[in-house]
């Protein structure tokens, strides 16, 4: 089981000689993940996600709070300790072509993992580099190839392959349709679901995208401002309780030109501005944009409560 | 949205008379080591004013540089190789360099992808539109209660805040909602807007999208939207354009190529964002966009295209009229 | 084939090329080209001007010039090489390790290389070359040392910036040691940044070579370099005699502008973004998926 309890992670935002602003990326963050299961985690840009999917797998050390893996501590880890504790758990990172080495073949690219941890003779190398390949749907003739002569399908792909190459038991998938086509993004999420079977993954799987969030994951935690405000089961998401999840729902009706007074709900002023040039407040977060918020909300920050069994909602008023 | 469909059910046969933008023939080319990259590849385009059109492409399909090509902006090497292009019967291809620039603006705006490397870093949004506005020859005083009034048109909520503050102190959707107020503050009858969503957040996206909706109906402007986002060009379009390879394979209402569309593409399109597939996965397109430069004979859609035959691999399938639809295949969904 | 490789290429690099490559082929064929000895003295023909047999006169003990050239390069050239290489290698593994692990390891290691950095350098070569005393080996190796600070700190500056890409978290993540990370990674992705201080460096440590050999500690003067050569004539320019120091001078002039040009272009070449085809946007897509697609395209 994969298990965050009570992250914490604060930046210090440096204006010039001028001020020090504190940004809480991560605040007070918890959530644990069964294996076989695949979490999803939506929010909007500046809302800590990202930072989160970093203290997941190690790669930011947390403030606070602890990140547990099969009972292990990986915040802790050093050392021999923290190289085993890495093939349990892997991170894709958004754009594929930032994450690869533009140097080196991609030969070389899905070798390196296998370098580090066993010792292949050369031929056997190879041929579990060219299976991973095919298990992403890749011709075995990319291993010869740069990263900049893959299109951005294929190079998602290959990161894929890479991050599966030392079968991790997680996957950390920071946003990785985003800098995906369209039509690519569909292949990528079909690849996801199949992976997920052959390797018996789990996935946390980030995205703002609630479509595909929908679409793969059986369980949604909504973040907002370094917090989650709801984790519920898929089939539960349109009857959604916290108000900011019921916003991000609305925004997809409304693009999809499903609603019909979309133009007049998406001019509503100040509506996107939520998450963005955001005053800090002693209570909750979402206060300011709510429409259901008092003075309560705005003094007082809600914890998350179970309401049914995996669903919590972080909510004063619609409980 | 009621009104502007019904905007839209006026005589067909206007709309081909008063074309804001025609386009006939656009090939843009570049010439690349591997050999000629055709990127545009006779493109026909007519678009009357107060339309929103959907230019709607996989990456590599020429969408982009349609969008830049209307605007007489073509980065070298390329070049226009052959065709006309027309925006209020003025042609853009004729025009020096120089008339260009100030045509740019007044007649024709664009947004871009990425609203960060829109506005300079080191000046204020406010003294930025007050440029734009006082280049073409309005004076500072009038030019800065203008941009208030866009400042305001496009929804801030304090409009005397975001005048004094620099881009990097707003949001991305909210430096893309300045930029647009910028572009709109010149009253252009044309607007580019090249993937003004995919840098933003779903909140900000449909923000953004009503936005360019509102615009058109206060402002009459016609609106050219590219996008790779087919379920975008579903919310606001009046017309989409699918672009494959460099040509436009099918072009007509949004309704009718939405929900028939006829060419192949364009289905495969719609298939893989339907996210309630019955069969439980995404419809995908098998293989890879053709490379420009190495066009294979015949369609260029047809080694990825289930319904192709012996004739389509021969053979440039001609532009024809199909479901009210103008679709360039041999073998349409009808 | 050479000539291939030339084409496309911009002037000033194909100048320099030329210029580099003339200079090694002279310097590598010198016995071929000259008939004079570089050291033996002829005090019968001291002070020739530039023509009538000695091309391009004799010195103050009638020494050809044109020969000392030739073999005075081999030395300048060897000591500007070698010491580079040694600088190079050493600044660039300094760097990249002070820059990657950080913290007060960095701290110190750069405090280090700022302390050396505030000594006067000839003062630092004067010194370790009087302990070690005279001589080419240790000549190369004491400018090899001296000055290896500026490659450490610029390549420094790269892996601080390299190591937030993520390719670099993607290695960490997928377990590299950072030993391997510093030479698979880190330093492949600075050799633009290394390529440009090493060549300025090479026409650094020839004028040091200079300098050391005209203060009596390089090169013995009767040894032909370069640097001595310019430093030896410097009081026959008072007796009218302006060839001694001028064709040693433009043979440094020539070098060191031949090997910054290529250095800069160098730059050029190596920059990871240049492989990236700016012409065609979209990707060259040679290698196509292969024949299984994923499941749930319907087919």
């Amino acid at each position: 089981m994969l298990k965050a309890c009570d992250l914490h992670k604060t930046y210090c935002q440096r204006s010039f000689l001028i001020k020090h602003d504190l940004v809480k990326a991560v605040d007070g963050v918890s959530l644990s993940v069964m294996p076989g299961q695949t979490f999803g985690l939506i929010g909007e840009t500046g809302c800590g996600k990202s930072t989160l999917a970093r203290l997941m797998v190690g790669l930011e050390h947390p403030d606070a709070g602890m990140v547990l893996i099969d009972e292990s501590r990986l915040d802790r880890a050093k050392g021999r300790q923290l190289r085993d504790v890495r093939k349990k758990i892997q991170l894709v990172f958004q754009d594929p072509y930032l994450a690869m080495d533009s140097r080196i073949t991609i030969w070389q690219i899905m070798k390196e993992p296998l370098d580090n941890f066993f010792q292949f003779s050369e031929q056997d190398e190879q041929d579990r580099v060219a299976s991973f390949l095919i298990d992403v749907g890749l011709d075995t003739s990319v291993m010869k190839a740069y990263t900049h002569e893959l299109s951005g399908g294929q190079r998602q792909r290959v990161a894929l392959a890479r991050s599966l190459t030392l079968l991790p038991k997680y996957l950390v998938l920071d946003e990785p349709l985003a800098s995906l086509d369209v039509s690519v993004q569909a292949q990528i999420l079909n690849l996801l679901v199949n992976l997920k079977e052959r390797f018996e993954l789990t996935y946390i799987f980030i995205s703002h995208d609630l479509n595909a969030v929908q679409h793969l994951c059986d369980t949604i935690a909504v973040m907002f401002f370094g917090k989650i405000v709801e984790v519920l089961p898929r089939f539960e998401l349109s009857r959604a309780v916290h108000p900011y999840t019921n916003m991000l729902l609305e925004s997809l009706e409304r693009r999809e030109g499903q609603r019909e007074d979309w133009l007049e709900q998406a001019l509503a002023k100040g509506h996107e501005e939520a998450g963005q040039n955001h005053d800090e407040t002693p209570g909750c977060s979402f206060a300011q944009y709510c429409s259901y918020a008092d003075m309560y909300c705005s003094a007082n920050i809600p914890a998350l409560k179970q309401i049914k069994d995996g669903w919590q909602v972080a909510c004063w008023k619609k409980l | 949205m009621v009104l502007a469909l019904s905007k839209q059910q006026e005589p067909a046969n206007d709309i081909r008379l008063e074309a804001l933008l025609s386009i006939s023939g656009l090939t843009v080319c570049f010439p690349t080591p591997r050999g000629l990259c055709r990127a545009v590849r006779d493109l026909d385009l007519q678009l009357a004013s107060g339309t929103i059109l959907a230019l709607v492409g996989e990456s590599g399909s020429g969408k982009s540089v349609t969008g830049k090509a209307i605007l007489g902006l073509v980065e070298p090497p390329g070049y226009f190789a052959s065709g006309e292009i027309a925006v209020a019967g003025e042609s853009v291809l004729s025009k020096t360099p120089e008339n260009l620039r100030l045509w740019r603006g007044v007649k024709a705006g664009i947004i871009f992808q990425d609203p960060a490397s829109s506005f300079d870093q080191v000046f204020t949004i406010g003294a930025q539109m007050v440029e734009a506005l006082t280049a073409h020859g309005v004076d500072v005083g009038s030019a800065r209660r203008e941009t208030l009034k866009w400042l305001d048109g496009v929804g801030f909520r304090d409009p005397e805040r975001i005048i004094s503050s620099y881009p990097f102190e707003l949001s991305g959707g909210m430096r893309q909602r300045a930029y647009i107020a910028m572009v709109m503050s010149l009253r252009p009858s044309l607007i580019i807007a090249d993937e003004p969503t995919t840098a933003l957040d779903m909140l900000a996206q449909s923000r953004l999208l009503a936005l360019l909706q509102q615009m058109r109906q206060t402002t009459s402007c016609s609106i050219i939207l590219i996008t790779h986002d087919l379920g975008l060009a579903a919310g606001i379009a009046d017309e989409v354009l699918v672009m494959y390879a460099g040509q436009a394979v099918e072009h007509g209402e949004a309704r009718n190529v939405l929900s028939q569309p006829a060419h192949p593409y364009t289905r495969a399109l719609i298939g893989s964002v339907n996210w309630n597939n019955p069969r439980g996965g995404l419809a995908t397109i098998p293989g890879q966009p053709p490379v420009l430069s190495d066009l294979p004979p015949g369609c260029a859609f047809a080694p990825r295209c289930s319904e192709a035959v012996a004739l389509c691999k021969q053979e440039e399938p001609p532009d024809r009229l199909q479901t009210g639809a103008i679709c360039r295949c041999h073998r349409p969904f009808i | 084939m050479i000539l291939d490789q030339m084409r496309g290429r911009p002037l000033a690099v194909k100048i320099s090329l030329i210029a580099l490559g003339l200079i090694i082929a002279m310097i590598l064929l010198a016995p071929l080209l000259t008939p004079y000895d570089p050291i033996t003295v002829d005090l019968a023909h001291v002070f020739q001007t530039p023509g009538t047999g000695h091309l391009m006169g004799t010195d103050s003990v009638g020494r050809d010039i044109f020969c000392r050239l030739l073999y005075g390069g081999r030395v300048s050239l060897l000591v500007g090489v070698l010491s580079m290489i040694i600088s190079t290698v050493f600044g660039s593994f300094y760097g990249a390790l002070s820059g990657y692990l950080g913290g007060s390891l960095d701290a110190l290691l750069m405090r280090v290389a700022d302390a050396m950095l505030a000594l006067p350098n000839m003062l630092l070569m004067l010194v370790i070359q009087a302990i070690a005393g005279p001589g080419v080996f240790n000549l190369i190796v004491v400018i090899g040392l001296t000055s290896w600070m500026q490659t450490a700190r610029m390549v420094r500056a790269e892996v601080l910036s390299l190591k937030e890409r993520d390719f670099i978290k993607a290695s960490m993540l997928l377990g590299t040691p950072w030993r391997r990370i510093i030479t698979r990674h880190l330093l492949p992705h600075s050799l633009p940044t290394i390529a440009v201080v090493t060549t300025v460096g090479v026409g650094h440590s020839i004028m040091s070579e200079a300098s050391l050999s005209f203060l009596g500690l390089g090169i013995p003067p009767f040894k032909p370099s370069w640097g001595n050569m310019l430093m030896g004539g410097q009081n026959s320019i008072m007796m009218g005699a302006w060839w001694i120091s001028l064709f040693p001078g433009l043979a440094i002039v020539m070098t060191v502008l031949s090997i910054i040009y290529l250095g800069d272009y160098l730059q050029l070449v190596l920059n990871p973004r240049r492989i990236v085809d700016p012409a065609t946007e979209q990707r060259s897509v040679m290698y196509g998926i292969g024949s299984i697609e994923t499941a749930g395209t319907g087919k």
